[in-house]
């Protein structure tokens, strides 16, 4: 049974890898990058440059993925950038100080298109941004208000960064075997983890009452967290971290105190558990969580615009391993369990 | 309370906590705390214990007045 389990797990990860890679690595995809420094200076709230355009020769029919990155120092203007179609649509525009930003998909014909940036530094430059490019959205008023504090007389130096990628619907597919792959290695690691037959993991009744009071102090856990998170969101305190990790952050904690009361316990790992396996299973965890987590750091995606997002959920995930192992610890230190 | 009935009967048998809980198949922790009173066995561990140990219910797991 054990080991039908496994030959049948380890053959569709196989085929998912192949599909997978395929599917990401082999199917060409078409990509521009480019990035450019400009100096502004802006007179009595003119600007005295022109604005940056650059061609692109779009290969094929198709969807693409725009992604733009600018900062200037000092804050002062705003730009707003516009993908123009050869007859002169603007298939794409955004505004922003300061930026870092994805498209949705844009839907491109084969030909040249221009990327324009223009240096906004007055309100009618702003209006006529979006006159001029005749741009309309049904969902919010175009222009939309703008209150914002144009410096009148300066220099600037900005920093442009663009890309341009084709969006591949078969690379999504190849993130789904990359999960389902991923799915399936877990079965496969409980599997192996498991001694004897069977992978279900087996428990005595004294620690499956352990386990049932670590699950009550989790889901207490859980509904402390929201009622504060719910308390400071009522008070209208910001709390530095998008609704993503926000939502997740309840659910580790839960974890965290679910695996940390188990193991001071004695009933987080079964009876008929390989500890060594296990143990082997939750360091590479650890530190493959750690590894993403500070390099998501390290990038600038976990911690972005002031607040943390949904990419340090991997170095959060590290923590519970930590805690996890520093339960161990402690216990073997302060309890030794050892017979008597 | 601790419960030294149990733990004299295994020491008896020459058993080691490990080798009860494999027997009875519980982990050695469980033993341990049932014999420190940490935890209070149901009816069916306490019988797996006494078949193996070749005991009764009331002399391992009785009340200390009865079995006095």
């Amino acid at each position: 049974m054990k080991k039908k389990i496994l030959i049948v797990s380890v053959a569709v990860v196989a085929i998912l890898a192949i599909f997978g890679f395929m599917a990401y690595f082999l199917t060409d995809k078409y990509v521009m990058e480019m990035e450019f420094e400009k100096e502004i200076s802006v007179v009595d709230s003119i600007v005295q440059q022109e604005e940056e355009m650059y061609q692109i020769e779009i290969p094929k029919d198709g969807s693409y993925l725009f992604h733009a990155k600018w900062e200037t120092n000092p804050e002062g203007f705003i730009t707003g950038c516009q993908i123009i179609s050869e007859s002169g649509e603007v298939v794409f525009w955004s505004t922003a100080d300061w930026c870092d930003m994805y498209s949705n998909p844009i839907e491109m014909k084969k030909g040249t298109y221009t990327v324009a940036f223009f240096f906004i530094t007055n309100d009618e430059q702003w209006d006529s941004f979006f006159k001029e490019a005749k741009v309309e959205d049904e969902l919010w008023n175009v222009p939309p208000d703008l209150n914002y504090d144009f410096v009148s007389d300066g220099t600037f130096t900005a920093h442009y960064e663009f890309d341009l990628k084709e969006e591949k619907p078969i690379r999504g597919v190849a993130v789904v075997c990359g999960m389902l792959m991923g799915c399936i290695l877990i079965v496969i690691m409980v599997a192996l983890a498991q001694k004897g037959e069977g992978i279900k993991a087996k428990y005595d009744e004294r620690q499956e009452l352990v386990r049932g009071r670590g699950f009550k102090y989790a889901f207490f856990s859980m509904l402390i967290l929201n009622i504060v998170f719910f308390g400071l969101g009522a008070a209208e305190v910001t709390i530095p971290m998008d609704a993503g990790i926000a939502s997740m952050l309840s659910a580790l904690l839960g974890a965290c105190v679910y695996a940390s009361y188990c193991v001071w316990n004695d009933g987080y790992f079964a009876l008929n558990q390989r500890l060594g396996m296990v143990m082997i299973f939750l360091i590479i965890m650890g530190i493959l969580n750690l590894v993403l987590g500070i390099n998501a750091f390290v990038e600038g995606r976990a911690w972005y615009n002031g607040e943390l997002t949904f990419h340090s959920i991997n170095l959060f995930c590290a923590i519970i391993m930590l805690v996890i192992f520093g339960t161990m610890l402690l216990k073997k230190i302060v309890r030794d369990g050892k017979e008597e | 309370m601790k419960n030294l009935k149990l733990k004299s009967a295994r020491a008896a048998l020459d058993l080691s906590q490990q080798d009860l809980a494999e027997k009875v198949g519980v982990s050695r922790q469980t033993i341990n705390a049932i014999e420190k009173g940490d935890y209070n066995p149901t009816i069916n561990l306490c019988r797996a214990i006494c078949k193996v140990l070749g005991k009764t219910l009331d002399e391992l797991f009785g009340e200390e007045e009865e079995t006095c």
